[in-house]
């Protein structure tokens, strides 16, 4: 016998149904890139958000698996192309869709996908149309802040921040504001919400660069991105430190894969790690912070719940 | 002494840009003074564009037959013919002063030593002589060209830079080229250093000149230069020094609102116009003074006009934000890994930052404009879509605007798709709304955007170090500006914001589908990428259904006739409208060459004359069978305004396939 669903799992199993069938309206040189991430999928955490954030209010269950489903697959745009230009081997253990399929058909892949995002929001409603379209502008600028600032080491808290709340803060925002919308409830939760979502994605963008360098559980080999130039909050704020001996190596052009143990072990010793867990703890707090009395609520108890799970990895 | 002379324009400064302005205002019959003292600097070889050199009959002048910009010691990027032209700076400067002293332009050889605003558009300034006589004198505007140096209300806030030039000889055998310094690999933050050899075919002299946005010591940067161009290539080593060493501040910090300050315009140098790449500032000296002319003739509101014109015409290109290094650092390691790369994205970039002009003299698209005085209404719904296509992007990726100002040239009537659009608008028998300019601006952002994924493909074959820069950046520049074209029809026109994402779809799958099978989609890709601005445009525009069926139908052929005359084009060996060659339109799969003869090289059908022959056949009765086709449809179109507009741009985009028949014709009527 097994056990039924929880409306919580069963939500996400309809998700994972619901981006499925917006996928098989690629055709099939396109699709294979898509399937294959689809068919691995990852937690689903911001769909996840966005049903609790609805819960402030007596949404449509329709609307909310396919807008679920439209934050996944923008996520799901994005991180094909994020991979072609990190060139990261694999994807949740898997190899990466450019490594299969070359680079400029993972790439029209993302740009499909990102095509199917924008027709289905407009079957949503024009006020999710924008908003869907804005949070894609503010994803690819937040790539592009990404990029520019390759091999700078002095790069600020700060602005480090910035391209944090853009590249990844938008999305979660996005996933909230959404939610929010359905439940059609007061502005000021709907605000607060959005402040949460927006800050809770710059706690877990910094989380990740923490686990990185850290552990293996991030789905990438540990500390790459340093080959590349894209120095993450650790090792900047070991760098803001004036750790030299990590500086030199980094810009060093011999730096190799072989390298990469003794930079985690420097950017470690300067403290760097423990730096960044803690700004990341500041913005998690900062996003719980933001809730205010909707915590006293359900939804918003849910809210803080599921945040505090995703947060224990 | 007092002239009272209400309705003046006083410009102050006699260099390039303050002259050119005066020149223009007299040529629009404004009376104007032109203040300051002709330098007796510039006797140095300066770089100008074709349409410079054609101000002028008394200067002498020389062609560059090829130029070249250098990354390093193995990476560069060559034109050939850039319809470029060596003069000295002096030259131009006395030929300017002497037109415009012809032109009535009244030149008061003194200083301006005081300059006060004495109401709106009153202003009260005094000129001092030699030996200390003054002269009064009231304005109606200023206009302020004293370069960047900091001086009378004049400092910039940005760190200026230095630029210093001085004259060689023997130049012998020593090749002109612009070398564009590497950035310091342990600085962050340093900023372009260029450095240009010019080389004067006439005089056996060459102009090393060095522009530093840093600024430094001109017998340092001098040196500096002289030491890396010797390292590039010994013969410059041999150079000896005929001339002075001659030095001015610069500044590369345009943005166009410090364009106009407490009233007054700037132009040039002021105004911060100084390419970072380059360091050429002559080209935009003489726009911006042509632009300032143009804004003062419109009459009141000309402070915020010529912030507008300049809005759309120049973009600082590198801001003046926090950015500007990391800016510089990605572009020029953008430019530098893509310096010989055959694709429309790179070409258009490469032209845009790194010709005098920008792209300007040597766009194609603009000599497709339609000059015809009767599609004058669509001026201002072209101006609109300019304007917002920059703005869009400019204050996040300038290096993306200065690519699209410069691809859409200087011509508001060029053939490209935001016209085909603003022609369907009217085909509802209405006049082009503005209201709909975001929609324009976001095709022609979308189809750049296209253009940028073509280019994503690794060319590099192992790094271990650092991003792949070239894919990288079409990556980027493609989400960009796709992106932004969606939040454009979302905010602005929700009502086709399905139809523009179903629009984006069928391309990328286009796309993929040439990829897989070259010749099968090539031709149904450019068909689609002209068949929604058409649809749309009628659609919004209150066209009734026959009539946007008549549209599609015409958007459609459209994009056949642009496929083959560009193949066309690119088989005849002349430059394409998307700057490639046939090696490149065939590599991006951009070409109908396939769906003819099969997949293939360039290589293969320039080897083959019979091969090349055929291809040159086929593109051509395709062009000229889709320009009849198109007529046919047209005629259907009803309202005027439209149909001429329709009419118009179909032939001048035929026209290369046109014009070769009228060739035959000639020589088979000769042969009778």
């Amino acid at each position: 016998m097994t056990l039924p669903n929880s409306p919580e799992e069963q939500y996400l199993i309809n998700v994972h149904e619901h981006l499925h069938e917006l996928i098989s309206s690629l055709t099939p040189r396109l699709r294979i890139s898509a399937y294959n991430l689809v068919s691995n999928p990852g937690k689903y955490f911001r769909s996840h958000l966005l049903e609790i954030c609805s819960r402030f209010g007596s949404p449509n269950r329709r609307r909310i698996v396919k807008l679920g489903a439209l934050v996944e697959l923008l996520h799901l745009a994005s991180l094909l192309h994020d991979d072609v230009i990190d060139r990261a081997a694999s994807r949740r253990n898997r190899p990466a869709a450019h490594v299969l399929a070359g680079h400029e058909i993972a790439v029209l892949t993302g740009a499909a996908c990102m095509a199917l995002v924008g027709q289905e929001a407009a079957t949503m409603g024009d006020g999710i149309a924008q908003a869907v379209s804005a949070t894609a502008a503010e994803l690819a600028y937040g790539e592009l802040l990404d990029i520019e600032r390759a091999f700078d080491f002095t790069i600020s808290v700060e602005d480090y921040t910035e391209l944090a709340r853009r590249k990844t803060g938008a999305l979660f925002q996005l996933a909230c504001v959404l939610g929010a919308g359905e439940a059609s409830g007061a502005r000021a939760t709907f605000s607060r919400l959005s402040l949460f979502g927006q800050e809770l994605g710059v706690a877990f963008q910094i989380s990740d660069d923490c686990l990185d360098l850290w552990s293996n559980v991030s789905d990438k080999p540990m500390g790459t991105d340093h080959l590349l130039g894209l120095f993450g909050l650790p090792t900047l704020c070991a760098l803001h430190g004036g750790e030299s001996e990590l500086k030199e190596r980094l810009m060093s052009p011999d730096l190799g894969i072989n390298d990469l143990a003794v930079i985690r072990d420097l950017v470690a010793a300067a403290g760097g790690v423990e730096k960044a867990s803690a700004i990341a703890r500041l913005h998690f707090n900062e996003a719980l912070h933001s809730l205010g009395p909707l915590r006293e609520t359900l939804a918003g108890a849910a809210l803080v719940a599921a945040s505090e799970k995703a947060w224990q990895r | 002494m007092t002239t009272a002379s209400g309705d003046q324009v006083l410009v102050i400064g006699t260099g390039i840009a303050g002259t050119m302005a005066a020149l223009e205002l007299s040529n629009r019959g404004m009376p104007v003074t032109l203040a300051g003292i002709p330098s007796l600097a510039g006797n140095y070889d300066v770089t100008v564009t074709d349409n410079v050199v054609n101000m002028f009959t008394n200067v002498s002048a020389w062609e560059i037959p090829s130029y070249t910009i250098a990354f390093d010691s193995h990476r560069a990027a060559h034109w050939q013919r850039p319809k470029l032209w060596v003069c000295k700076k002096r030259a131009i400067e006395l030929a300017l002063l002497t037109n415009a002293l012809q032109a009535g332009v009244r030149h008061l050889s003194g200083f301006v030593t005081r300059l006060e605003n004495t109401g709106s558009n009153a202003w009260d300034a005094t000129v001092t002589f030699d030996g200390g006589h003054t002269e009064i004198l009231e304005a109606q505007n200023v206009i302020l060209a004293t370069g960047a140096d900091p001086g009378l209300q004049n400092a910039l806030p940005e760190p200026e830079g230095r630029a210093c030039a001085q004259l060689f000889a023997p130049a012998e055998d020593c090749a002109s080229l612009v070398y564009l310094t590497p950035p310091d690999a342990t600085d962050p933050h340093g900023a372009p250093t260029s450095i240009r050899a010019l080389a004067s075919p006439g005089a056996d002299t060459m102009t090393i000149s060095v522009t530093a946005l840093v600024g430094g010591d001109a017998d340092a940067l001098m040196k500096t230069a002289l030491s890396q161009l010797t390292a590039l290539d010994p013969r410059y080593g041999k150079l000896q020094p005929i001339g002075l060493l001659e030095t001015q501040v610069v500044s590369a910090s345009f943005n166009p609102e410090a364009s106009v300050r407490n009233g007054v315009l700037r132009v040039g140098a002021a105004a911060g116009l100084t390419n970072p790449f380059t360091g050429d500032g002559i080209t935009s000296a003489i726009r911006s003074a042509v632009l300032a002319a143009e804004a003062l003739e419109g009459g009141s509101g000309a402070a915020q006009r010529y912030r507008r014109i300049l809005a759309r015409n120049f973009v600082g290109q590198l801001g003046t934000t926090g950015h500007a290094a990391r800016r510089y650092h990605l572009a020029w390691r953008m430019l530098a890994d893509t310096a010989s790369r055959d694709n429309p994205f790179f070409a258009k970039g490469r032209n845009a930052a790194l010709l005098p002009g920008g792209f300007a003299t040597l766009n194609s698209f603009d000599k497709m404009s339609l000059s015809r005085q009767q599609h004058a209404h669509v001026d201002l719904f072209m101006l609109s879509c300019t304007e917002i296509v920059v703005a869009t992007v400019r204050d996040h990726w300038p290096f993306l605007a200065s690519l699209i100002t410069a691809d859409q040239g200087q011509s508001s009537r060029a053939a490209r798709p935001s016209l085909l659009f603003a022609a369907a608008t009217m085909a509802g028998g209405r006049r082009p709304d503005v209201r709909w300019a975001p929609v324009a601006a976001a095709i022609e952002l979308t189809m750049l955007g296209m253009l940028a994924f073509t280019a994503t493909n690794s060319t590099i074959e192992a790094i271990d170090r650092g991003v792949d820069w070239p894919s990288a950046t079409a990556v980027l520049a493609g989400d960009f500006m796709l992106s932004r074209a969606s939040q454009l029809v979302t905010t602005y026109a929700p009502s086709v914001s399905s139809a523009f994402s179903g629009w984006m779809f069928d391309l990328v799958e286009l796309r993929a589908c040439e990829l897989a099978q070259p010749g099968h989609c090539a031709e149904d890709f450019f068909r689609s990428l002209l068949e929604f601005p058409a649809r749309i445009g009628a659609d919004l525009g209150g066209a009734d259904d026959d009539t946007v069926a008549l549209l599609r139908e015409i958007g459609r052929i459209y994009g056949e006739t642009f496929i083959h005359t560009e193949d066309l084009l690119a088989l005849r060996g002349k430059k394409t409208r998307l700057d490639i060659t046939l090696a490149g339109l065939l590599g991006t799969h951009l070409s109908a060459i396939p769906s003819i003869i099969g997949a293939t090289t360039a290589q293969k059908i320039f080897n083959d004359g019979v091969l090349h022959a055929k291809a040159l056949k086929m593109s051509r009765r395709r062009a000229v069978d889709s320009h009849e086709r198109a007529t046919g449809i047209i005629e259907k179109v009803i309202p005027d305004r439209s149909r001429i507009l329709l009419e118009d741009l179909i032939t001048s985009l035929a026209e290369p396939a046109l014009s070769e028949t009228s060739y035959l014709e000639h020589l088979q009527e000769e042969r009778r």
